[in-house]
């Protein structure tokens, strides 16, 4: 089933084109990461799929209808983790999810079960009568996830979840986005950590300047920028090293001696890395440093966009 | 049901800001218990006329001089009236002009009584006046009696009582002290500042970043801005009858009889104050020039509302036509009128100028807040 699919959807702010003429299709259970530098058009996107902002051209359908015609059930069917933490300050941790869910329709018990539940999720139940101004930033963060979750959307939008917390409570939201992912979610994930999209995404779009420029696995991205891995060895003694015996190794296509530095380019599908090491080792060539180039999204992101996504 | 949960919200979260808490109750019934305090002499329900100062000259000696003197001067102290004795007519005189003196009495030869007055002494110089006359007109009528019947004299003035006229102090008609006043004008002053809660309040939502967030559910656009607003003249409801009970009960403050007419009419300008803080954010859409905007028509509306001092019959004809376009100064008097005239006149108009302002500014609020996002 497409949870989302986006045709030709564009966004102008007067003479401004935000987003141009982007079409996307997420399917049930991914998780699905938009990557893209601060003014690519990605919250733009974000707050037309959860009906924020109104569309210029095209269309979005959210479980097969229609965002604009089935606005209600649409928006009923959506959570989203903002990347503000949006909470009221002088509600309590527990009243501040039962009134976000209360928008949502639910009513009585089943208002306190779903509420009292979403906590337990992000593992703040034993802070129910706390307000939010006694947490720390992280604390803030699982909270503000509890108050998207309670409704059990569908669709979870989780816009930069991650920004400004410690290691540890990134990891616990980390694991709280997997656990979503398993109970049937489907989720678009927005962030600038390059590592957090690579273990969590199934699939991935980049964008920029209001336009999708790739989408597809993370594998399927860094084949986009290459079809070799190329592994950097730095070597005291260089005149040791055979050409004919290292092109003899399986997978090496090509290898360029740069001083101490000898640069292998090996085919992408063969992983012939224990065997380049064999090859040192059994020919008493000492290694200083071992650099296995292998592409990165952030390489990926370099190569389509011509700069870094923090820039 | 998404508005009452709105509301249910604002209450909790307004109920809980303390320093709103304090401005909305604690803050007026200060100004009431200072003002009322301060101003207590400006409200005297009554006014001291005070001792009238009186030059007396008997000229004759006979029976009717003796009466005068028995009957009129040495009984003075009863009157009110200090009665000095001058043989100096002319220098009697200059100490009237010189307002020493309030008039002078003089008893001629022929038993004709001449009183010199003091212009500048109205008040006293009236109970001068009017004592006189009644000790004359009974003089005369003693006189007429000896002429007809000497034996009914006895029975006729057999009440010795002279008590003429004692008129210490004049009676205001029932005016409220100033107690009375300035519990009524400032909670209808701090009504306007509940001005802030309507402003701020939706101003708090986009600083918290929930606008978004309620933006995003499914509930619609006006069921938000309809909760936000019954929130907040609920929760100012709430401040302000703590405000009046504790003036009513603790503080003795007159608030008549019909004390539901009154809520209502401070019900009214409620839902103006919010209304009007509302839109103003709407209007200026940065929440600390409306705010601006807000402070500076507050104290000009109350001024002319009368909340910091009564402006009835204060200023020329301009400033009491400018006074009119203050919903405070409908507010406050039509209060007035019916704790104390039972005057229910200016209720409905107070009540229709109150919302209409409401409604304008709603009206404003909900067209700019539909062109915001999608629904």
């Amino acid at each position: 089933m497409q949870i989302v699919k986006i045709n030709n959807l564009t966004k102008k702010f007067n003479d401004f084109t935000a987003v141009d003429n982007i079409d996307l299709v997420i399917e049930e259970g991914e998780i699905y990461g938009l990557l893209g530098p601060n003014g690519a058009g990605k919250s733009t996107t974000i707050n037309m799929i959860c009906g924020l902002i109104s569309i210029s051209k095209g269309s979005i359908k959210i479980l097969e209808k229609d965002m604009v015609a089935h606005s209600h059930f649409v928006k009923r069917n959506i959570g989203v983790v903002p990347q503000d933490i949006a909470l009221y300050e002088d509600l309590t941790c527990y009243e501040n999810v039962k009134f976000f869910a209360s928008l949502y329709g639910l009513r009585g018990e089943e208002l306190k079960k779903r509420s009292q539940e979403a906590l337990e999720f992000v593992e703040l139940s034993d802070k129910q009568k706390t307000f939010p101004s006694e947490f720390s930033g992280g604390m803030k963060r699982r909270l503000n996830i509890a108050c998207a979750i309670a409704h059990r959307p569908k669709l979870i939008i989780m816009d930069e979840p991650t920004v400004g917390i410690d290691p540890q409570s990134r990891n616990h939201i980390l694991e709280s986005v997997k656990k979503l992912n398993k109970l049937g979610c489907t989720i678009i994930y927005t962030s600038h950590y390059m590592e957090e999209v690579e273990t969590l995404c199934s699939k991935i779009s980049i964008m920029d300047h209001g336009k999708i420029i790739a989408e597809g696995t993370k594998d399927e991205l860094k084949a986009i920028v290459t079809d070799k891995n190329t592994v950097n060895i730095t070597v005291d003694n260089p005149s040791l090293v055979v050409e004919k015996e290292i092109r003899n190794i399986p997978g090496v296509i090509n290898f360029i001696i740069d001083e101490n530095v000898i640069t292998i380019h090996s085919k992408k599908e063969v992983n012939n890395f224990d065997k380049l090491i064999l090859y040192f080792t059994q020919n008493n060539i000492s290694m200083r440093n071992i650099e296995n180039k292998i592409p990165d999204l952030e390489t990926v992101f370099l190569t389509l966009t011509g700069r870094k996504l923090r820039d | 049901m998404n508005v009452l949960t709105i509301i249910i919200k604002e209450i909790k979260q307004n109920l809980r800001d303390k320093k709103a808490m304090a401005m909305m109750v604690a803050f007026p019934l200060l100004l009431i218990i200072v003002l009322g305090a301060a101003f207590k002499t400006s409200f005297s329900t009554s006014t001291s006329i005070g001792k009238a100062l009186v030059f007396y000259k008997i000229e004759n000696t006979g029976a009717m001089a003796e009466d005068f003197k028995k009957n009129f001067i040495d009984k003075g102290k009863e009157f009110n009236i200090s009665f000095v004795k001058t043989d100096n007519i002319i220098e009697a005189k200059k100490k009237i002009v010189s307002n020493e003196y309030d008039a002078i009495i003089d008893m001629k030869n022929d038993n004709v009584i001449e009183i010199y007055k003091n212009d500048n002494s109205n008040l006293k110089l009236g109970i001068v006046e009017t004592t006189l006359a009644i000790y004359v007109r009974q003089a005369n009528l003693a006189l007429d009696i000896l002429k007809i019947n000497p034996s009914a004299i006895d029975k006729v003035f057999s009440n010795t009582n002279t008590n003429y006229t004692v008129i210490k102090s004049v009676n205001k008609s029932s005016t409220p002290s100033s107690l009375d006043y300035y519990a009524v004008a400032e909670i209808a002053l701090i009504i306007m500042y509940a001005g802030m809660t309507g402003l701020y309040g939706m101003a708090s939502e986009k600083n918290y970043k929930t606008k978004d967030r309620i933006l995003i559910s499914p509930i619609p656009k006006y069921d938000f801005l309809l909760g936000k607003m019954l929130g907040g003249v609920i929760v100012t409801f709430i401040q302000i009858a703590i405000v009046v009970a504790f003036s009513k009960y603790v503080l003795k403050a007159n608030w008549g009889t019909d004390i539901t007419t009154i809520l209502l009419i401070l019900s009214s300008q409620i839902i103006m104050a919010i209304s009007l803080g509302v839109g103003l954010g709407f209007l200026f859409k940065n929440e600390n020039v409306a705010g601006g905007v807000l402070n500076f028509m507050i104290p000009i509306l109350v001024f002319f509302g009368g909340s910091y001092m009564p402006v009835d019959g204060f200023g020329n004809k301009i400033f009491q036509l400018m006074s009119y376009i203050s919903p405070v100064r409908w507010v406050n008097r039509s209060i007035f009128d019916v704790i104390y005239n039972n005057d229910y006149s200016k209720v409905p108009i107070t009540i229709i100028i109150n919302l209409t302002v409401a409604v304008a500014f709603l009206a404003a609020s909900s067209l700019i807040f539909r062109k915001e996002g999608v629904k």
